[in-house]
C-alpha cells in the first residue's frame, strides 16, 4: 500500500509500455492500471510508450490518456502538473503537464518523499 | 453492539495509517490529543473509503473518520449528533489503534445520550479535549449517589473525580490492541481509561449512522 504509484490509464489502440524507475527497466505492461513500486526516493519513473506507427493510417486516433493518479493509495490530480512528455516529434519535442499522450516517447515524473505531504497541502 | 471486530485493519493497513497521520498537514492541539480530520468524504481518499466500507457492520454508513494521537486521558462523554448530524439515527463508534506503546483501555458505561454531550466540565476539565459536545451536568443523567464501583475506578479511571461518576455502571472494559476495532454504540456514555504518559495513542475513530 505504501511506496507505489498507480497510474489509470485510458488507452485507444495497440500501446506498449516500459517501466523505468531510476535508470532501473522493471517490466513491459499493455494494461490500463499501471502500479510502480518506488524503492527509493527521489524516484524517477518514466513510462516509454510505444506502438504508434505514424504511417498507419489506423494508427492516426491511437492515444492514452492519464485518467487517475494514485500516490499510496491516495489520488492527486494535481501531480500531473509534475509530469513531462519527451516525444519523437521534433515539433512537439517536449510537453510538460502531460496527461494525453498520441506519440510515441517518454513520460516521466519525479516522486519525492515528500511529494505526497505537499500534495495534501494543495487540496486540504 | 458492544465487543470487538479481530483484524479490522490489517498489518498493511496499521502501516499505511501510520504514514498517514505522519503527512496530514492540519492537526488541532485539543487540550488532551491531536487530532485531525481523515478527510474520508473527499475524493483523494475514495480508495481508502471503499475499504472502510467493507470493513463496518452490516447497515451502517461512514459519517465521521477522525485520527488521533492522545496525550492525555479524556473525560466522560458520548459520540452521538451535534447539529450537522442531528436527523441521523446513531449508529457505532468504531476505534481502531494503529500505533501503540503500552495496554491501554476505554471503559463503556451503561448511560446513554443521542446528542453529543460531555460531562468534563463536572468532572473538572472544562473543555479540554473535547471542543464540540455540549456539555451537561450529572442531573442531564438523572444519576444517583450510588458510589461507582471501587476496584474498576482504581484500575481505570483515577483520572476522574470518583463523586462525580456516582451513579455510573460499566458495561464493558474494552481493551486495546492494535488493528482490532472496539465498537460501541455512538449514544454510549465512554471514557478513556487512565494512563501515564508520555505514551504512544495513535487511533483512528469511525463513527456511523444507521441507514
Amino acid at each position: 500500500m505504501l511506496n507505489v504509484l498507480e497510474l489509470q490509464l485510458e488507452k485507444h489502440g495497440d500501446w506498449h509500455i516500459g517501466v523505468v524507475v531510476n535508470n532501473d527497466f522493471l517490466f513491459y505492461t499493455t494494461e490500463e492500471l499501471i502500479t510502480v513500486p518506488l524503492a527509493n526516493y527521489p524516484a524517477e519513473v518514466q513510462l516509454i510508450f510505444t506502438g504508434k506507427k505514424y504511417n498507419v493510417v489506423e494508427h492516426s486516433d491511437n492515444y492514452c490518456k492519464f485518467k487517475h493518479l494514485f500516490l499510496n493509495q491516495l489520488e492527486f490530480p494535481y501531480l500531473i502538473q509534475q509530469a513531462k512528455f519527451n516525444s519523437d516529434n521534433l515539433e512537439y519535442k517536449v510537453i510538460d503537464a502531460c496527461d494525453y499522450i498520441n506519440l510515441n516517447g517518454v513520460w516521466q515524473i519525479d516522486i519525492h518523499q515528500d511529494t505526497a505531504e505537499q500534495q495534501l497541502r494543495k487540496i486540504i | 453492539m458492544i465487543g470487538y471486530i479481530e483484524n479490522f485493519f490489517t498489518a498493511d493497513e496499521v502501516e499505511w495509517l501510520k504514514w498517514y497521520w505522519s503527512v496530514l498537514p492540519n492537526k488541532l492541539d485539543t487540550g488532551q490529543r491531536l487530532r485531525s480530520m481523515a478527510y474520508y468524504d473527499q475524493p483523494f481518499f475514495n480508495k481508502m473509503l471503499q475499504r472502510l466500507n467493507d470493513k463496518i457492520l452490516p447497515n451502517e454508513e461512514i459519517t465521521t473518520v477522525n485520527l488521533y494521537s492522545d496525550y492525555s486521558p479524556g473525560g466522560v462523554h458520548s459520540d452521538g449528533y451535534i447539529d450537522f448530524d442531528k436527523k441521523d439515527i446513531m449508529g457505532h463508534t468504531y476505534l481502531i489503534p494503529f500505533n501503540i506503546d503500552g495496554n491501554f483501555a476505554t471503559v463503556i458505561f451503561d448511560k446513554t445520550s443521542e446528542e453529543a454531550v460531555t460531562l468534563n466540565a463536572e468532572l473538572g476539565m472544562g473543555n479540554s479535549g473535547i471542543v464540540t459536545y455540549k456539555q451537561v451536568d450529572r442531573d442531564f443523567f438523572e444519576l444517583n449517589n450510588t458510589p461507582f464501583d471501587k476496584e474498576l475506578y482504581n484500575q481505570y479511571l483515577t483520572h476522574l473525580d470518583y463523586n462525580t461518576i456516582a451513579g455510573l455502571k460499566v458495561e464493558q472494559v474494552q481493551h486495546w490492541k492494535l488493528g482490532r476495532a472496539a465498537v460501541w454504540p455512538r449514544k454510549n456514555l465512554h471514557c478513556s481509561a487512565n494512563f501515564n504518559g508520555p505514551a504512544v495513542r495513535e487511533t483512528v475513530l469511525i463513527a456511523t449512522r444507521k441507514c
